[in-house]
């Protein structure tokens, strides 16, 4: 479970949308999902959008929204039937929303919007989980709550990278860190990736006074 | 002439509005889901140039020039073009959404006033006056009008329920869409095939500076009435296509009871009433949520 972090501006929401081709990109190197292109990969990456870009007076209900995520599955002209259900309900329950299947997305709380991207990435069956601020604009309780399922799928194989923007919370949510700052400034561990003089570098203030 | 003598030709009226109606009401859920509403309006607009376009070559193939599907196909062609234009001038920053909107929209319909300029000098074109076209003239609907409507209207629901999951999660949320795989860009050019389609099956009807209306305002009723019932998008885009029926009924039984009140003008006012009596409910329940 890894946090991309970094100055606003610092290029992380766009280094995720560009490794899942919505944003073009210039590189020479070659983007590689399992060893493969994106294209024939989609199936194993869940990729979960910030809460701010979505229309949430949508007329659907939380299942409706679970079940989208299996919509690529399904193909074209089939219906959502009962096995793409139960699977949108196991996930809704995976998040702790069993009991608010039937709600309205627009009266969830921010937190519980949150979770139900979550729930939508489960029926993927997803081996990689990208996230951009899955913590932005949620509250404590719904954090912790979001972070313990966030933790449960990665001890069951899930792999999780993250856009994070709150340095404080790092340590506890995530166990390895990339800081970003238009180049990779550091990456490992977080203990080792977020150090004074990374961090320093990556969001430009020093240490020392100027003389 | 009252509304329980209808004539052969009101029945047909009636019934194409009706159908028309309801399938402004179910395209206009997605399209208003999708942000879209406005290229439905520059759609109306940017099909004056293709009418009259068409009118000028059905009178040079001496097919007539009043010949429905072939003004239908004209005002569809250069709609489709206008809604293309939107969407390049939309991806050049400079200009902005809007911008490309309003645009393309006078563009379009400029284009048109010169053009029927043209069809009124023509011996054929002078009793067919561009005022009926602009705020439509449902009454003046013949036999094969009504037929050509309810194959337009017929193919473009059969198409809308047979991509709506597609098509709904593209409005939803964009992006996921593109990392699922979806073909976004051509679900959006259905979306704005299904527009046109819905938009010059109306044209006739409610002119084709009122018909965006007839798209977006029954179907923000029906999303009003959707918060208020805890709707998903099934129920929300049949209550609209049942708000747009009812509107366009109600507008047929306005003309005739009191003459000289055009059909179209009088079936968007009813969905725009509707639509205004709706917002209550959706600011109740909105209450309601947050308490």
């Amino acid at each position: 479970m890894t946090a991309l972090i970094g100055p606003n501006g610092a290029g992380k929401s766009t280094l995720i949308k560009s490794l899942l081709g919505l944003v073009p990109f210039v590189t020479a190197e070659r983007i590689a999902f399992f060893g493969a292109d994106f294209a024939s990969t989609r199936q194993r990456v869940a990729y979960i959008p910030q809460r701010s870009q979505i229309d949430w007076n949508f007329p659907a209900s939380s299942l409706d929204i679970v079940a989208m995520g299996r919509y690529a599955q399904l193909g074209l002209f089939r219906r959502v039937g009962r096995e793409t259900r139960d699977a949108a309900r196991a996930a809704l329950a995976a998040v702790g929303l069993a009991d608010a299947e039937r709600t309205q997305i627009g009266a969830l709380s921010g937190g519980q919007q949150q979770r139900v991207l979550v729930a939508r990435a489960l029926v993927q069956d997803a081996e990689l989980l990208l996230l951009d601020e899955p913590f932005a604009n949620v509250d404590a309780f719904t954090e912790t709550r979001l972070a313990e399922v966030l933790q449960r799928l990665r001890a069951d194989g899930t792999t999780i990278l993250a856009v994070h923007h709150d340095l404080r919370s790092v340590r506890s949510h995530f166990d390895s860190a990339i800081l970003l700052s238009n180049t990779i400034v550091a990456q490992g561990a977080v203990a080792e990736a977020m150090t004074d003089a990374k961090l320093a570098q990556a969001y430009g203030f020093h240490a020392e006074p100027r003389a | 002439m009252s509304a329980g003598s209808l004539g052969a030709n009101t029945l047909g009226v009636l019934a194409g509005c009706v159908l028309f109606g309801a399938l402004a009401g179910a395209v206009g859920t997605f399209v208003l889901a999708r942000r879209r509403a406005l290229v439905a309006d520059v759609a109306g607009h940017a099909a004056l140039p293709g009418i009259a376009l068409a009118f000028l070559a059905g009178e040079a193939l001496g097919l007539g020039g009043r010949t429905p599907w072939l003004l239908l196909a004209g005002g569809a062609c250069t709609a489709l073009l206008a809604a293309w234009c939107v969407a390049i001038l939309s991806r050049w920053r400079r200009v902005g959404a809007d911008g490309a909107l309003a645009v393309s929209l006078a563009g379009f319909f400029g284009l048109g006033a010169v053009l029927f300029s043209v069809v009124q000098s023509h011996p054929a074109g002078s009793q067919g006056g561009l005022r009926t076209l602009l705020l439509g003239s449902a009454a003046a609907m013949g036999h094969s009008e009504v037929l050509t409507l309810a194959a337009l209207a017929c193919a473009t629901l059969v198409l809308l329920v047979a991509f709506s999951k597609e098509l709904a999660l593209v409005a939803f949320d964009e992006e996921f869409a593109r990392t699922a795989g979806l073909p976004v860009r051509r679900l959006d050019l259905l979306l704005t095939l299904l527009l046109v389609a819905a938009v010059v099956a109306g044209m006739q009807l409610a002119g084709i500076v009122l018909v965006v209306a007839m798209l977006i305002a029954p179907a923000a009723a029906a999303r009003n009435i959707g918060v208020w019932t805890q709707g998903r998008l099934g129920g929300v885009t049949c209550i609209a296509a049942l708000i747009g029926a009812l509107s366009a009924a109600i507008g047929v039984f306005a003309s005739r009871s009191t003459a000289g009140v055009p059909t179209g003008a009088a079936m968007t006012l009813a969905a725009a009433a509707t639509f205004l009596a709706t917002i209550p409910l959706a600011r109740t329940a909105d209450r309601s949520a947050r308490a």
